[in-house]
């Protein structure tokens, strides 16, 4: 498992444009390889934001406030698990660091990818910390399953990451050109569907809770299921009840990665077409179009794409139940999903994989190169941000007047990303080595300069607001372009 | 007359300890094939890359057409057209998504790109997989694919890195007609290739690489009288004084194979 650790880290680092000397390669080398320290960092950092995540806790013993904000905390194990194992699978495939691998007698080598993720996973376990610790000296029992169950939640989530990387896109689709769009739209939905069941939990809950079933007083479907900590027999019941259901279910999925791994790529076996359409386009568009498609066939890397999406499905569903969207609401919406762009970001930057060595012997600078990712990163969220709009004014058309800024947040959040994550790049193109923790700095920056246009809004009432905060972004905007070229 | 289109001077690259070019020179002229060939990290593949402009660090001097190379790199790889090793393209793009991304990076226009495409399409019969997706071809087509990639912008200067590695005996020897066409058109071709035969036939001259520097150059003839020995391959050993190292190999070999067998 280490030799694949450093070989991932090895080229990951190779990859990163800021990395140009050979000497400085080692020393990073050696500092990324160095798993303990890594951890440590990166737990202790996400116990830093677990403790104010959990500060209820500490105030009051109520059993509901612990138990509410357990599933809250019981998520975020169980979304980055998802997100880590789709994305990061697709990576490190795309880097050929199985190759090695597929001509020895492994059963199932995809059972190093699990150790290699785990890496990443176990400082995730630093945000459940610190309500694991207090539980555990208050509710010592309580503490023990709590934490049995957020590990469960991290194997669910990798679980599913791996369900979703075997199922939605370790292969590019096969089939003539109309069957291989109708599949990936297909896909698509299919993930959508996939990520939208969990919000449907939350009602089927609600719905089973108003029928006043006995057995239904909490969901038994992970992270609800972690309400149930205080019902010690109850909670160990259904405990054991997902990792029976878990564990073949990883065994199974684990088989089939690997699988997909170990074999090419889909072979086509449709018929043979031989026309073929020549059309060149500027640049930028040219290598936005290459990110997008790829995203699409491995549709796994679309879990990073629309992370934005995943704050916008339960605002949908509110404003759907509620039957009004106020400008004051999508405002704020726009801000959040302008700046969950950012996150995207990781996406965007991972399709290159090896094939990212293509790219340094074009004419292209690196400036080229980061604007168009910029563009790439945007789109969903500028298309998001519009759709949300669309609904908003089907409820009160006075949301048309946001319409600007379903281009300038998101275009500000990603332009300003690119300027973080290569602001010590040089000449070569390449991709900086980013994780989902190098992200939240840049998220808070993001926040940041968001933070500024939206002060405007806050300032002066009305439609004077909104037109200061849209010049300040459209300055902003063009200072962020102005430096990039 | 042919005029000098690459140029190198005291080029220099290392990585960490290891120095992977040491003060190298050569020239190569227009209409001119040059061979690189060398034992394994003698340097080829770093001197090629940073005639390319994939490498951007490191010392001396390196111009193409007189275009400094450190200092006016996207200018000398719009010249270049640059093959590698092992081609690393995009898996999940189709051939022809890859040559219009290509021709749009290279701002050439539709009806030149139709043209030129056609052309390396027909050569390298590549007609039946233009729409399937580049991770489900063989070695040698993804090789056939990087080619094509590296030619469309009809290059002052080609560098090729072991350019027929995975092409099958019809295709290589397109290949050879393509880089005499080249040659013919007064373009400058840098090659390197383990094959021996293949750089005795097809490059004007040879520069013989070893620990990063040019340890002989000259055409086929000069080499020969300078080695007293009749061809490359046998040039090449008592150059890089590899015979011993064969004989001594072999001799270890014949007690054995390291095994009870």
């Amino acid at each position: 498992m280490m030799v694949l650790y450093k070989e991932l880290q090895y080229k990951i680092i190779k990859n990163n444009p800021r990395i140009t000397e050979e000497d400085e390669l080692d020393e990073k080398l050696k500092k990324a390889t160095t798993i303990k320290r890594k951890i440590t960092i990166q737990t202790l950092i996400f116990s830093f934001l677990g403790l104010s995540l959990a500060s209820p806790i500490f105030i009051g013993e109520d059993e509901l406030v612990i138990s509410s904000i357990l599933v809250t905390l019981a998520l975020v194990p169980f979304i980055f698990a998802i997100y880590q194992t789709t994305i990061q699978t697709s990576y490190i495939n795309s880097l050929d660091i199985f190759k090695p691998l597929e001509s020895l007698p492994l059963k199932i080598g995809s059972f190093q990818l699990s150790a290699l993720l785990s890496i990443d996973f176990i400082p995730m376990l630093g945000i459940v910390l610190p309500t694991g610790l207090y539980l555990l000296i208050y509710y010592p029992s309580v503490g023990i399953l709590a934490f049995t169950w957020f590990i469960t939640g991290i194997l669910f989530g990798h679980t599913v990451g791996l369900l979703i990387y075997s199922g939605f896109g370790a292969r590019v689709e096969s089939g003539g050109k109309t069957i291989r769009f109708a599949k990936n739209i297909l896909k698509i939905l299919g993930f959508l569907a996939f990520m939208g069941m969990f919000f449907m939990i939350n009602y089927l809950q609600d719905y089973f809770i108003a029928q006043g079933d006995i057995f239904m007083r909490y969901s038994v479907v992970y992270p609800f299921s972690i309400a149930s900590v205080f019902e010690t027999l109850d909670s160990v019941i259904t405990l054991s009840a997902h990792l029976l259901l878990l564990i073949p279910l990883y065994m199974y999925s684990s088989r089939k990665v690997w699988k997909n791994i170990i074999e090419t790529e889909s072979l086509s076996t449709r018929e043979v077409e031989t026309d073929y359409a020549i059309k060149t386009e500027k640049q930028s568009i040219a290598l936005v179009k290459k990110d997008l498609k790829i995203i699409f066939r491995k549709s796994t890397m679309i879990a990073g794409l629309f992370i934005p999406l995943y704050v916008l499905l339960p605002q949908v569903l509110l404003a759907i139940q509620r039957g009004s969207l106020p400008v004051h609401q999508t405002t704020l919406f726009l801000f959040m999903v302008g700046v969950l762009t950012v996150a995207t970001s990781d996406a965007i930057l991972k399709v290159e994989g090896k094939a990212i060595q293509s790219l340094r012997n074009l004419p292209l600078t690196t400036e080229d190169f980061i604007f168009s990712k910029a563009l790439s990163m945007s789109t969903v969220t500028i298309l998001a941000s519009l759709g949300f709009i669309m609904l908003g004014t089907y409820f009160d058309l006075v949301n048309l007047i946001l319409i600007p800024y379903t281009f300038l947040l998101p275009l500000n959040a990603s332009l300003f990303s690119m300027h973080y994550l290569f602001r010590h790049s040089g000449n070569n193109i390449g991709i900086p080595d980013i994780n989902f923790y190098k992200l939240l700095p840049l998220l808070i920056l993001t926040g940041l300069v968001f933070m500024i246009i939206g002060i405007p809004v806050l300032l002066f009432e009305g439609a004077v607001g909104f037109i200061v905060s849209y010049g300040l972004a459209s300055v902003m905007l063009f200072l962020f372009y102005r430096k990039m070229k | 007359m042919s005029e000098k289109v690459i140029s190198v001077e005291g080029l220099e690259k290392s990585y960490g300890v290891n120095k992977a070019v040491d003060r190298l020179d050569f020239e190569v002229n227009s209409g001119e094939i040059y061979g690189l060939i060398g034992p394994n990290g003698s340097g080829k593949t770093t001197t090629m890359e940073i005639l390319s402009g994939v490498l951007s660090d490191f010392f001396g001097k390196a111009f193409i057409d007189n275009l400094d190379v450190r200092n006016e790199i996207e200018k000398v790889k719009e010249k270049v057209g640059y093959v590698p090793e092992s081609p690393n393209l995009y898996e999940s793009l189709t051939p022809i998504e890859y040559f219009n991304m290509v021709g749009s990076i290279r701002n050439i226009d539709s009806t030149k790109l139709r043209k030129r495409v056609d052309y390396f399409v027909d050569a390298f019969d590549l007609e039946s997989y233009m729409n399937q997706y580049i991770g489900s071809l063989s070695f040698g087509t993804k090789q056939k694919v990087s080619l094509t990639s590296s030619f469309i912008h009809n290059p002052k200067v080609l560098i090729l890195d072991e350019a027929m590695n995975g092409l099958d005996p019809k295709t290589a020897k397109i290949l050879r007609g393509i880089l005499f066409k080249f040659k013919d058109r007064g373009k400058s071709v840098i090659f390197s290739s383990h094959v021996l035969q293949l750089a005795e036939i097809i490059c004007d001259r040879i520069g013989i690489i070893a620990d990063g520097k040019i340890i002989a150059q000259g055409t086929i003839d000069e080499l020969r009288e300078r080695s007293h020995e009749e061809n490359l391959e046998d040039i090449f050993l008592k150059l890089t004084k590899g015979e011993e190292e064969v004989s001594t190999v072999l001799r270890a070999l014949e007690s054995g194979m390291g095994d009870d067998g």
